[in-house]
């Protein structure tokens, strides 16, 4: 079949592509790239194969080739891992992904159809943030979210606090959505709009434990509360942006003071640069090894340089938060899992938006790609696990 | 006549208990006359309800797309700028499912809810491709 030379060479183009990342991508030929480019011979016999293997490479539908021109819709996502934020690129599985994060923040905003999303499904209002430093933002969240040293002690494990964190951010009307990516440079995302409508928050799942999944969640939710979307990557503050969202994170979930007299008091004279000091802090405040050190560097215990020292110290092995799942899902249960994928809030706009037939079960499929017999497990699964939580706490 | 049915379509006949809706799909069906996309097919594999069993076990024409329909289905994204909003995949359903009636000259057959993020009638109706509701397709078939 006959392709458009043009498109192929611009969609490269546009993606800051060589040809050989092109071609272990897509498994064609470098000289048969060139040669779709070039037009002739090449681009009237393109194989269907071929064709599809270039639309999934670039995200877009296998029309596009076909057309005079393509304009693909500008990604609204930034790229906070580089020193100066700028739009992220479209290529590779971020980029592929990043188009379902933003179909999933569309059909939620969507279905919010009401301007006041808040009293439309009965989520609370966080203050404005925005010119708030990390420290005093902090604190509104932890008063307005009930995240306060006292109910943290309530939970004996880290999962169970993640889950609660979680619900609690999810009670904002703050969408919070579990997805798989293998690329360990992203470990989250935030997509919002200006009027902060149905802001998305997205968490890699891919070898990243709970402890480091808490510290993307308030990572993330800053950037929401300051109306930023971008993705990130927790560990590399390269950029003020960054730097600015883990400080909120390190002061929500390791308050300054109590930080203080916990690690004073477990350090019984030791030197911070004991692992195993450091891993007892962590596991204290639920939070990854990674972030306790980079906490203690923050509050003076520990030198800069201790940062990559740590970090070495690991000869290359995976580092503590790089351990994969959760560890709990032994037992299958579908609608447990579902909640897991697609949190609290999402659950409960999509069973309202059902009864009231603002959408159905295959317009859920499409947005979503949650299936529909796994709707009646997602809504029970949401409504047993919050009664759980909420045992625990009151 | 040739009928397209839908996503929506295929899964209200899937899980409708009315005996009318399923007796005009499947009279349809029988006749011959009932097609699907291949796009729409694999996504109603893909959905893995009874919409999957119907696809694979009913006799419904599976029309596979040409290098004509893609022609057709990049005319019709450049007319049609809406369709950009969708994922990549939703974009090829809905386009070849327009390019596909229009070039056969087959009626879409969809059952959207009216509040549809993308409606399929909005895009039939700016490109003036035939498309009907459920309930006009079962009075299409009783007259028959």
């Amino acid at each position: 079949m006959r392709i458009n030379p043009h498109i192929i060479s611009d969609l490269r183009t546009e993606a800051n592509l060589s040809y050989e990342q092109l071609s272990q991508d897509t498994k064609i030929s470098v000289v048969r790239l060139r040669a779709f480019e070039q037009g002739g011979e090449a681009a009237s016999d393109a194989s269907m194969a071929e064709v599809n293997a270039l639309a999934k490479s670039y995200s877009v539908p296998v029309f596009a080739f076909f057309g005079d021109n393509f304009q693909r819709p500008n990604t609204p996502l930034l790229d906070f891992r580089m020193k100066k934020p700028e739009s992220l690129e479209i290529f590779g599985p971020i980029g592929r992904f990043s188009e379902r994060l933003r179909s999933i923040h569309d059909f939620i905003l969507h279905l919010s159809r009401s301007d006041d999303q808040h009293t439309q499904f009965g989520f609370k209002r966080l203050p404005d943030l925005s010119d708030a430093s990390p420290e005093q933002a902090a604190l509104s969240v932890v008063s307005n979210l009930r995240l306060n040293s006292d109910i943290r002690d309530k939970f004996e494990h880290g999962y169970q606090y993640y889950n609660y964190v979680r619900r609690q951010i999810e009670s904002a009307g703050i969408f919070v959505y579990h997805d798989s990516v293998k690329d360990t440079e992203v470990r989250g995302a935030a997509l919002t709009d200006k009027k902060r409508m149905a802001p998305v928050i997205w968490i890699n799942t891919y070898n990243q434990n709970t402890s480091s999944r808490l510290f993307t969640l308030l990572h993330e939710l800053c950037h929401v509360l300051s109306g930023q979307s971008g993705i990130s990557n927790t560990y590399k503050s390269l950029n003020e942006t960054e730097t600015h969202c883990n400080r909120f994170a390190a002061s929500v979930l390791m308050p300054r003071t109590e930080f203080v007299s916990i690690a004073t008091a477990l350090s019984q004279g030791r030197s911070f640069e004991d692992k195993a000091l450091i891993r007892r802090i962590a596991r204290h405040f639920f939070v990854s090894q990674h972030a306790t050190v980079i906490r203690l560097i923050e509050l003076k215990f520990l030198q800069d340089s201790y940062h990559q020292d740590w970090i070495s110290s690991f000869d290359g092995e995976p580092l503590p938060e790089e351990e994969p799942g959760f560890g709990r899902a032994t037992v299958y249960v579908a609608g447990l899992r579902k909640l897991s994928q697609f949190g609290f809030s999402i659950s409960l706009v999509l069973e309202q938006s059902l009864k009231n037939k603002l959408t159905d079960e295959v317009e859920i499929f499409q947005n979503l790609g949650l299936k529909p017999q796994f709707l009646r497990g997602l809504f029970n699964a949401r409504s047993d696990r919050s009664r759980e939580i909420d045992s625990k706490v009151d | 006549m040739m009928y397209i049915f839908d996503l929506h379509a295929l899964h209200h006949v899937s899980e409708t208990t009315n005996n009318a809706d399923r007796s005009a799909f499947f009279d349809c069906v029988d006749d011959g006359n009932a097609s699907v996309c291949s796009e729409t097919r694999n996504r109603a594999v893909e959905m893995g309800d009874g919409t999957k069993e119907l696809v694979q076990s009913s006799a419904l024409i599976n029309q596979k797309n040409s290098e004509d329909d893609f022609i057709f289905s990049a005319g019709l994204a450049a007319k049609f700028p809406s369709l950009n909003s969708l994922k990549a995949d939703e974009q090829q359903r809905y386009a070849y499912i327009v390019a596909k009636a229009m070039r056969l000259g087959a009626t879409i057959v969809t059952s959207e809810v009216n509040a549809a993020r993308f409606s399929i009638v909005q895009l039939c109706n700016s490109v003036g491709c035939p498309c009907m509701n459920f309930a006009s397709f079962v009075a299409s078939m009783q007259k028959t």
